[in-house]
């Protein structure tokens, strides 16, 4: 998550996704059977070390990718590829070796995430106890690393979850996803129910946990600034398709999806700002051809008949759509805040000058209750 | 800056306390903020910060049990006297609230059309049936929803959230009210969905001269709809200020840290969060409720006074950081002296 990090990590990716498809039956029968296309042919990669952001309105089936990919749901068609192994269709104690172990979750909601019934160690422990991992002396060692990973005390492992914070329970979610030691980490809106000054804090958490772990993530949100925040790369998901894949700073500074450029016009200037008409169709019925196109500033008939591939626009960069890069921003600014001016402290004896305050220190990783 | 009669909703020295089992809880300590008419004043803050509690005490919403003292003036009303059928016109009439769930805020087992109209006969008894329910259709044409004469007839589960949050703006404008609390109004939205909903308040704030107050815990949503900004911190004010002043050179080191804390101006780079978490509202707290977790506290923040008091030079600002305005603060005691 470093600058020089940013442009994501070469060589084999940690998992690779080809045409992931996820439907879901709504009921009725025969002609009338209706099918929910969560997730139609999402091909995708995440690289050792990346963070891949994954941005959607609610809808669009970013939380099906998710679960898909760790085999929470069984895709309907495609493949997914997870540390060279085909994982697509594996099952039992197969699924468990080649998948649990490896790549874990993070959910939205720590409170309802957490068994409010289990003290946290247990919490912690169960993975271990379930991938049969050494001993209970050793599974109790690893408990109290992983308490530290996260910055937390080692007293918090006999509480139960209600006696924590929002933000204490977050980093117990994440200290259960990372102790099997896992190369994948799935981050479905793990900041959502957070205020800000938490929400950085566990941010910064995640950050801190990649560098020294050279973990993956894959980040599900719909928080644009914050997906522009913390991603090498950024995925951007409409009604079950992918709009375009680029990297983070380019998305937003030069869109080539007219969806991604309404989206990264959000952080721009009111009057600059893309606002599209309607609202996101329903799934049981994706608009015909590109399903963008019914709320698109720049459709033309060949929208509606042609449904554009994803496809290569840039080095690094794909796109799917006809006219990739003909919608732009037309803001000056890059959609960046501007800093808010220091303080000025009238007791202080420099009175006049801005003074700064210091930032929390290099790799401050306090728990919340100091 | 505002003269007191130009305002529709005046909130002085406030407090709200609340028995619960682990004791007195104090939601609000002395706030105090006005919204001139016409305006759109935004309450920010995190969770616990109070924002929601001013917004339900203003309609006298809270919960059986609590104490609120201080004064509350609507249109030039005290709210505290009211009882009974009085109080039941001024919720109908005056002041009406927008809650951040529009699935809840709805009946799910009555139609749109029958809520409308059940809002406007509240706000105005004289009004027939069928009037109401013209009122109920011209109303959610105003709000921007299509074809409004079918949409009446629809349950609320057959509409989008945004289309429903829409439908909960237009019940609360059947009554023509004078003031509008939307509690984030925003929130339970898409970014997209967001940015209509927003303009819409903007159009209807400019076009029908209503009052507006948000309660938002994200900075950048009222960034640029909001004339005025009042933070808030653990039932406090912590500072107040033309939104865009108050953005661009905070007063208070709450907001300044807040700013910093939100990701969206160096990607990449650690955001800085603000260590701890605000006090629970159980706790006794003297001096700044916010010099536990302040980079910059001094030994005189143990006994600040919790007012907001004008930043000096800077007309419509004011903070509660006596460090910020230690220079004004003194200036005042001595021509009240």
């Amino acid at each position: 998550m470093s600058a020089d990090h940013r442009d994501g990590t070469g060589g084999e990716p940690v998992l690779r996704a080809r045409e992931l498809t996820k439907h879901f039956p709504m009921g009725g029968f025969g002609r009338s059977r209706k099918v929910l296309r969560a997730v139609d042919g999402v091909s995708l990669e995440i690289g050792r070390g990346e963070t891949l952001g994954l941005v959607g309105e609610s809808g669009s089936g970013k939380t099906t990718v998710g679960r898909t990919l760790i085999r929470l749901y069984r895709p309907t068609s495609g493949t997914v590829e997870f540390e060279g192994r085909d994982i697509t269709t594996g099952s039992g104690s197969r699924l468990r070796h080649d998948v649990r172990r490896r790549m874990s979750m993070v959910f939205q909601n720590p409170s309802t995430s957490l068994n409010p019934y289990l003290r946290l160690e247990d919490t912690l422990t169960e993975p271990l106890v379930v991938h049969g991992f050494g001993n209970a002396a050793l599974r109790r060692d690893r408990v109290a690393r992983m308490l530290e990973m996260v910055g937390l005390d080692i007293s918090m492992a006999q509480r139960y979850p209600q006696e924590l914070s929002g933000g204490q329970r977050q980093r117990i979610g994440i200290a259960r996803a990372l102790i099997t030691d896992p190369s994948l980490i799935i981050a479905d809106e793990p900041t959502a129910s957070l205020d800000v000054s938490v929400q950085a804090q566990i941010v910064n958490l995640l950050g801190d946990l990649q560098r020294e772990l050279g973990l993956a993530y894959l980040f599900i949100t719909h928080d644009l600034a914050l997906v522009r925040h913390i991603s090498h790369r950024v995925a951007v998901m409409y009604l079950g398709r992918l709009m375009e894949v680029s990297p983070a700073e380019s998305l937003f500074t030069a869109p080539l999806h007219p969806y991604s450029a309404v989206l990264a016009s959000m952080h721009q200037e009111r009057e600059h700002r893309i606002v599209p008409s309607g609202e996101i169709p329903s799934p049981m019925s994706p608009p015909s051809g590109c399903v963008f196109r019914t709320r698109c500033p720049i459709a033309r008939e060949r929208c509606a008949v042609e449904a554009p591939a994803l496809r290569e626009a840039a080095p690094g960069r794909s796109v799917a759509c006809h006219y990739p890069g003909e919608l732009e921003l037309d803001g000056a600014t890059s959609g960046v805040r501007p800093e808010p001016v220091g303080l000025t402290f009238t007791d202080a004896p420099s009175a006049s000058a801005p003074s700064h305050p210091v930032s929390a220190g290099p790799v401050s990783r306090t728990s919340e209750e100091k | 800056m505002n003269i007191p009669a130009d305002d529709i909703l005046r909130l002085e020295r406030v407090s709200v306390r609340l028995g619960t089992a682990g004791g007195t809880a104090q939601i609000l300590r002395d706030v105090s903020f006005s919204v001139g008419r016409g305006e759109i004043v935004a309450l920010a803050g995190e969770s616990g910060s109070g924002k929601s509690t001013a917004l339900l005490a203003v309609l006298r919403l809270l919960a059986p049990g609590a104490q609120t003292s201080g004064s509350i003036v609507v249109d030039g009303q005290d709210i505290a006297p009211l009882r009974g059928r009085r109080l039941r016109e001024f919720r109908a009439r005056t002041a009406r609230m927008v809650f951040q769930d529009p699935w809840r805020a709805l009946h799910p087992m009555h139609s749109i059309g029958r809520q409308l109209v059940e809002s406007a006969r509240a706000a105005d008894p004289s009004l027939s049936k069928d009037a109401a329910r013209d009122l109920a259709g011209d109303t959610l044409a105003r709000v921007g929803i299509p074809d409004p004469g079918a949409r009446l007839r629809s349950y609320p589960h057959q509409v989008s959230g945004g289309q429903l949050q829409r439908v909960v703006i237009a019940m609360a404008l059947v009554a023509s009210p004078s003031l509008l609390l939307c509690d984030e109004p925003t929130t339970a939205l898409d970014v997209t969905t967001q940015a209509q909903i927003l303009e819409l308040l903007q159009e209807l704030n400019r076009d029908l001269g209503i009052s507006i107050v948000l309660a938002t815990h994200d900075l950048d949503v009222i960034a640029d709809v909001a004339d005025k900004l009042v933070v808030m911190y653990a039932g406090a004010v912590s500072e107040e200020g033309p939104t865009e002043q108050v953005m661009a050179r905070p007063e208070h080191p709450y907001t300044w840290s807040l700013l910093q804390a939100a990701p969206g101006r160096q990607p990449g780079e650690r955001l800085r969060a603000i260590e701890g978490r605000p006090p629970s509202p159980l706790s006794v707290i003297t001096g700044c409720p916010f010099a536990p977790r302040c980079e910059h506290r001094r030994d005189v923040c143990e006994t600040a006074p919790l007012t907001p008091v004008p930043v000096s030079d800077l007309p419509g600002r004011r903070s509660s950081c006596v460090r910020v305005t230690a220079q004004s603060a003194r200036s005042t005691e001595r021509t009240s002296g």
